[in-house]
Formats: C-alpha cells, structure tokens, sequence
C-alpha cells in the first residue's frame, strides 16, 4: 500500500498525488491510501475514484484529519499509467491542421433553438483554440452563420483574423441570398472546399 | 517586477480568491440569527443576499456599498492587486450603481518584504485608473497570509437599482464571461495548467464589469448578480429566489478554454465541492446527474471576478447579447426564467 500524507494541502493536490501513485501501481494493481485534514477534500478523492472506477472508502481518524483508501483493480492501473503523465502538460496545445466543415446554422439534432445557441458557442470555442483551426467552411444553410447581422460573425471574423482560412459556399450563398449577405469570408466554389478538406490533417464536420 | 520564485507566494497560501469564500450554507447560518434594525432607507440589506447594501439618502439618490478581500490567486502581485480591484468594483456595477470611490483592505506578512505589497498596491491603483475611480484610504495590519481587497461605494438613483431579484417568467438569461476560472487556476497551482489557458483565465478576472454594465444601461435587464465564488447554480438560484425557477441550458454555458479537460481531469476546488453542498435539494437531482461530470463542476466552479448574469425579458435579449460580445465577448444566453417548478435550478436536457 502506498501512502501519500497530504494533511495541510489545499485541493486539487491530494487528487493529483493520488493520481501520480494509482498510475505507478503495478498492473496487478494495488492500494493507495491518501491522509488529508478536510472532509472536502475526501469526497474530491472519491469523486476521482468514482470516475475511474476504483472502489473508495473513507474514514475519520481520531486526530480529526481523514484518511481516504483507494483500491486500484487488476488492469485499472494500467489505464491510468497509459493516460499522460501528470507533470506533462494536460492538453497539448494542438489543432494545427484541422479543418472544420460547417454545414448548417444549428448544432446537433433535437431542438433548433438549442442548436442555434449550441452553433454560436461552437464557432466561438473555435476561436479560442491555441492554434486556430486551419480553415473554417461553410455550406448549405451554415453559410448563414457569415450573413451580415449572425451573432457568429464576429467569433468568424476573429478565426479569419488569427489566419483561419473561411471559405463559404457561393452556390449556397446563392441559394440563401433572399436572406443575407456575407459579412466575413472567401465565397468559393466546391472545388476550394474540397481542397481546403484535402488540406488538412484532421476534419470535423458539424 | 517577477517575485513568484522567491516567494512561493500562491504554495504558502491555503486557498486563493473567491475560492477561499466560507460555504453558501455556513454564511447562512451565521447570519440568520443575527439581531438587526430595521430601517426603511435601508432598500438592500444582507438579509437580501444581494451583491452590495444600498441605502437611500432622498428621493433620487441612494449609496450602494461594499467589500470584497482574498489570498492571492495568482503569482504576480500586480495582476493580483487589478483583480482583486475589479473584484470588488463587479458588486457595485452589478447593482446597476456608479463606484465613487474606494478603500484598501491588507493583510500583509511582517516579515515578508515589502516590495511585493507595494506591487498589489499599484495594480489595485492602476485597475481604480482604468474604471475612473479614485482610491480615498483605506486600513492595513500584519497578518500571517497576504490578503488584499477594497471596499467600495457608489451611488444609484433609487429607482434604478438592480437587485439579483426580479426576474420574470420568459426571461432569458445572460452570462458574460466564461465559467471555469476556479478550475483553471487550480490547474494552476499544480503546475498542470497551459500557458495560454491561464493567461486567458487571468485576462478574464482583470476584465471590468463596468463594460458590460454600461452596455446593459440601455437595456431593461429585470435581475443581475455577479457570478463569484459560490458559482454559477448558487448565484442563479439566489437569483430565482422563491418566485421563479431558471431552467439553465448546460450546453449553452460559455467556458473557458481548457477548463473542461482540466474538470474532467478532477483539477478541482474545496469550494466547487462546498457549493454541490449547497445546491442539495436546491436543483433537479436527476437532471443535474444526467449532465457531463465536468460540467457539472463548472457550474459549481467558484469564479473569482466572474461576469454579471443579467435576467432580461426575452425580447431584449438578442440586442443586449449583441451589446454585451462587443465588450465580452464569451457573453452567452444561458437558459430561460420559467415559473416556479419543484427546484429553484432546473436544467434543458
């Protein structure tokens, strides 16, 4: 049994002890026992656990402090130990390469409304990428979301601004064009899409 | 000036920002019982849980008044001084008021050296510049930890006030900055957060929601609070209040980038686990569990300089979005006021 002493360590550091020394258990498994003086702290522990599948049990010691068991299952470890490492950066900053494909002004299947509030936080997380995507496309009625007075115009122009490459389908806009007029991005024949698809590493289609 | 490596500053502190808040429930307790006197001028005393007191000194003018102190959250004194001043100032705008002037509230270590206090000092004074609210004194005293605050007033036309309380059936609800500064800071801490994901997490506690309040004075917003250290469920089910309920759309909510991955990575706060507390028999257990995990802590993230929740009736609401992403860009529609259901927080599925 491993055990981490964490009393006097503010949340999140217990968790991530825990998840340091679950990842070194063998593949056979094993225990991890972590001390820590706050109750909060426990159910922080075992909502970790719980999401991991590892059993969990806490108790109160006498001294007033709590001590969390975690009971790590044969093959349990290993996944872990596969996932990366804790001192590694979490998210590697990536995106270079990816091309999103937007092909309506909602997200999903459901509710419309929900999907056209749904859209707008998509394009904006969009926009927050470190890097941006490569390119943005837009057809069929996504080319909506670049019509002059579209909530998304500004996230879109943002994306253009950060060298995202937006290109909106002319046959679309055409098709639309009782409705709007483009704001933001390159109109561009289906040829220029499918080369902006064929450009990148990664695409997503919404 | 770069103190972090010498100091250790957020390592010797226990919990830094709105996290380090006493628990929703415990406040509430302390509080109940405590004799007051009753005055008429008085138009928003605690017993409102509203984001600052307002008291009425005539006909058209009222004082709106507050005061909001922390631990570092961050290494940078400077940074820390201008968000811990936004911070406070965020009360006065949030009641809709107009800051006069403030005061500093320190707490500083005798023994630590004094540059890094002068440091907290001008970033307070540099955030009072940029909102045009002068510094009129304030009051300091040695203590184990470093906290730093101000205490604020205002002033506001009594009809003009904007209480957290007020919002209508049909309402939508509007969120301007990205939730997950809690998270994203606790990621921080443990050396595990991105450099752009913090930088933008900070960028959003030094923004003013004096921005965001001036583009909603054209507008007839009918409740505001600011989001802080209780999280977004909390400070929405004081807004929902016993008449009405919000239904809270969970896909809608604007976050900050990487806070997700770092909640599903169980990066997370005491004070995150002290508002799910709080939220209890508070919200509909089964539609909150129906929610992605880390969603769900984002919810209950304590934000520290968080944006204003604006409730609106529903045929203002796309202008005042529109208003609002001109100054805050991450401002959201959030969900929609319903009549009152079972639960204070219900949730879209």
């Amino acid at each position: 049994m491993i055990t981490i002493d964490a009393l006097g360590q503010p949340c999140p550091i217990p968790v991530v002890r825990a998840k340091k020394a679950i990842a070194e258990l063998p593949g056979s498994g094993g225990t991890v026992e972590v001390l820590v003086d706050n109750r909060v702290a426990c159910e922080n522990l075992g909502k970790m656990a719980d999401g991991s599948g590892y059993r969990h049990e806490t108790r109160e010691l006498p001294d007033g402090n709590f001590r969390t068991v975690i009971v790590v299952g044969a093959g349990a470890a290993a996944a872990v130990a596969r996932a990366p490492a804790p001192e590694r950066q979490l998210l590697p900053e990536a995106g270079a390469g990816l091309v999103v494909a937007i092909g309506g002004n909602s997200m999903g299947r459901g509710s419309e409304e929900l999907g056209r509030i749904l859209i707008k936080g998509f394009i904006y997380s969009l926009s927050q990428l470190a890097p941006l995507p490569q390119a943005v496309l837009f057809f069929n009625s996504g080319v909506k979301l670049t019509f002059k007075g579209a909530n998304t115009v500004e996230d879109i122009q943002a994306l253009k601004d950060g060298g995202c490459a937006v290109r909106v389908c002319g046959t679309c806009v055409d098709y639309f064009k009782d409705e709007g007029t483009v704001a933001v991005g390159d109109v561009t024949n289906m040829y220029g899409i499918v080369e902006a698809m064929n450009a990148g590493r990664r695409l997503i289609s919404i | 000036m770069d103190m972090r490596d010498a100091n250790g500053i957020l390592s010797s502190c226990t919990s830094g920002g709105c996290g380090s808040k006493i628990g929703p429930g415990e406040l509430a307790g302390l509080l109940s019982p405590l004799p007051v006197t009753a005055d008429p001028d008085l138009l928003v005393g605690y017993d409102a849980r509203d984001d600052a007191a307002v008291y009425r000194m005539g006909d058209d003018v009222a004082v709106v008044s507050t005061l909001d102190f922390f631990p570092p959250m961050v290494d940078d004194p400077f940074v820390f001084g201008g968000i811990a001043a936004a911070n406070a100032l965020s009360d006065v705008y949030a009641m809709g008021g107009t800051p006069l002037f403030a005061l500093n509230l320190v707490c500083f270590p005798e023994k630590m050296d004094k540059a890094y206090l002068a440091e907290i000092l001008r970033g307070g004074a540099d955030k009072l510049i940029e909102a045009g609210v002068p510094l009129a004194g304030g009051h300091s005293i040695y203590d184990r930890e470093i906290k730093y605050g101000l205490s604020v007033t205002g002033r506001i036309a009594p009809r003009r006030v904007l209480r957290n309380t007020g919002a209508r059936p049909g309402d939508r609800l509007i969120l301007t900055k990205a939730l997950g500064v809690g998270i994203v800071l606790a990621a921080h801490r443990v050396g595990m957060a991105g450099r752009a994901h913090y930088g933008n997490a900070v960028a959003s506690m030094l923004r003013l929601n004096k921005y965001a309040a001036e583009a909603a004075a054209d507008f007839s917003p009918t409740a505001c609070t600011d989001v802080t250290g209780f999280g977004l469920l909390v400070h929405a089910g004081e807004m929902a209040g016993a008449g009405v309920s919000m239904r809270i759309t969970p896909g809608a909510l604007p976050i900050l980038p990487g806070a997700h991955d770092y909640a599903a990575e169980y990066l997370l706060t005491a004070a995150g686990q002290r508002n799910r507390h709080f939220m209890e028999g508070r919200m509909d257990p089964e539609a909150f569990a129906a929610v992605a995990a880390p969603v769900q802590e984002l919810m209950l993230d304590p934000q520290t300089s968080g944006g204003l929740l604006f409730s609106v009736p529903e045929g203002q609401a796309d202008k005042l979005l529109a208003a609002l992403r001109a100054v805050e860009p991450a401002a959201m529609v959030i969900g929609t006021v319903v009549p009152r259901a079972e639960w204070p927080i219900v949730f879209e599925r």
